[in-house]
């Protein structure tokens, strides 16, 4: 029994004390937002559905105009772009990222949308506002956008303008079981985001879904606020299984799956 | 416990993958058991419940909506759920396994719909709702593009085999005007046809469902099934972080169903 409560103590000790997925923002009036990823290039671009929030609570007064703030980050998690935006009408605005730029753009990266207030009866039950979605692809000549939500409060803004990492690491190296199997002939990536406020390294594991062995690995270093695009290896000859180590507290990636026509998007 | 609903699309093509293998290598210990796959439907009022595959330890397995209707029939909604024993049940309340699961994520099956030539995943699991609860989407997911189709999928799963319906409403946002309904089952993925002529670009439907609760799916496709899009919406308590998200959802869902009515 005592061998059991210790096993049990050290267990949780090392993987759950002091190891939140995410923190709480030292500023108490941020709004949070997911870190979203844009891919845009001559076959991507990317889309953002932007909706007023705080309009959406019957405390907020029907002429009340939402102060929103884009930024847009490159692949480094440095800021290149940024917009304001005043809604006052409760609507659905589908804005494309690629706008975010005076010039043609190629590449990748993240962006993260803050209601600009924390409103009071939003403060009274100790909450923050906070933006996780929905952001969509298109891709070549589809018709069709391929949606996926964000799913992490990711950043908060700090009084001077800057933002703050609400991303966790934790004591030990965790491992990431993406629960998916790729196909012999897809090609994919994955996009890894690193919330958290140092770099970190993630260890992308390819295995052989029969066996479980490793066909190859690859470590990737992201810093602070930075976004990778693993590509999965696109000579397999079985289905394979990723595996993602890293001292995220939850390393879950955006994957893409190539379809003969169009993209499988999804969060992993 | 998590059940992973089979989609069943008319012209598509859907598969559930399920997993003997968690998400993460900290919240189970050791190794996994080998498990049972098993199929719950409802038929004349009761939750049958059958194992028909066996996954051992790191396996997956994938099952098809036509697997499932051979056995169920053609009009059950399936849902699988994963055991360590073998199950053959048949009862007025949904079975609970103790199996292994996680929270950083839940342990998911991939739900896939899939044409010809492309398809569309979403990494899911449904836990049952109360049968006294309710549903409040805003649905920013539609594609509004000429040639483009949109439904909502929307699941779900009580304890309760007694099966009932409920209406689903779509309204405006600025007057609350009642836009379309459409009639919802319990213990079922239902397929709802989204009236694009009412819609403009920059409209946010409100759907509101005050009898029952449910996961909407959002399943957008072009006519000719080459590309397709698949995503869940947020629930209200999704709209902040930390502090009591209940309130905030019981307060929004307040608001919007006094006004839409």
């Amino acid at each position: 029994m005592i061998k059991l409560f210790t096993y049990d103590f050290l267990h949780k000790l090392r993987w759950r004390l002091f190891q939140p997925l995410t923190l709480i923002p030292r500023n108490k009036d941020s709004s949070i937002s997911d870190l979203f990823p844009w891919v845009i290039n001559d076959d991507w671009e990317t889309f953002f559905d932007l909706t007023p929030i705080i309009k959406l609570f019957p405390a907020c007064k029907p002429l009340h105009v939402e102060k929103i703030l884009i930024i847009v980050f490159d692949n480094n998690g440095v800021q290149i772009s940024s917009r304001r935006y005043e809604l006052a009408s409760i609507q659905r605005t589908t804005l494309k990222i690629s706008e975010f730029f005076e010039t043609k753009i190629s590449g990748y990266g993240t962006f993260a949308v803050f209601h600009l207030e924390r409103p009071e009866f939003i403060k009274e039950i100790g909450s923050y506002i906070a933006e996780r979605g929905y952001v969509s692809f298109s891709y070549r000549a589809n018709k069709i956008r391929s949606y996926a939500h964000g799913n992490m409060d990711s950043v908060a803004q700090l009084y001077n303008g800057g933002i703050e990492y609400l991303g966790n690491a934790s004591i030990s190296k965790r491992a990431y079981h993406l629960q998916y199997l790729f196909g012999k002939s897809s090609g994919a990536q994955i996009i890894l985001v690193n919330t958290y406020k140092k770099r970190l390294k993630y260890r992308v594991k390819v295995l052989n879904s029969n066996t479980r062995n490793e066909i190859s690995a690859e470590t990737i270093s992201i810093p602070a606020g930075g976004i990778a695009m693993y590509s999965v290896p696109d000579d397999l000859t079985v289905s394979v299984y990723l595996v993602i180590e890293s001292r995220a507290i939850m390393a879950r990636p955006v994957v893409v799956d190539y379809q003969t026509q169009g993209i499988n998007i999804f969060h992993g | 416990m998590a059940y992973y609903p089979l989609l069943k699309i008319p012209n598509f093509f859907a598969k559930t993958t399920l997993f003997n293998f968690p998400p993460n290598n900290w919240e189970i210990r050791g190794s996994v058991s080998s498990k049972f796959i098993n199929a719950s439907w409802v038929q004349d009022s009761l939750w049958h419940t059958t194992s028909i595959l066996f996954m051992r330890p790191n396996e997956c397995v994938e099952v098809t909506s036509d697997q499932c209707e051979i056995l169920a029939g053609i009009d059950s909604h399936v849902f699988l759920s994963l055991s360590n024993d073998q199950q053959s049940k048949v009862d007025e309340s949904l079975p609970e396994f103790l199996v292994e699961g996680t929270s950083y994520p839940q342990w998911r099956a991939s739900l896939q719909i899939l044409s010809e030539c492309s398809s569309t995943s979403y990494l899911g699991e449904i836990a049952p709702f109360p049968s006294n609860s309710s549903c409040l989407s805003f649905g920013g997911m539609f594609q509004l593009e000429p040639h483009t189709k949109n439904n909502i999928i929307f699941i779900n799963l009580e304890k309760s085999s007694i099966s009932r319906a409920e209406v689903l409403t779509i309204h405006n946002p600025h007057t609350g005007k009642l836009i379309q309904e459409f009639e919802v089952k319990n213990n079922s993925v239902n397929l709802l046809e989204m009236p694009m002529f009412e819609f403009e670009k920059d409209f946010l439907p409100v759907i509101i469902c005050r009898g029952m609760s449910g996961i909407p799916l959002y399943f957008s496709h072009d006519t000719e099934g080459a590309s397709l899009s698949l995503e869940h919406s947020h629930p209200p308590s999704s709209y902040v972080v930390h502090g009591d998200r209940n309130r905030a959802q019981r307060e929004l869902k307040k608001y919007w169903f006094e006004r839409c009515k």
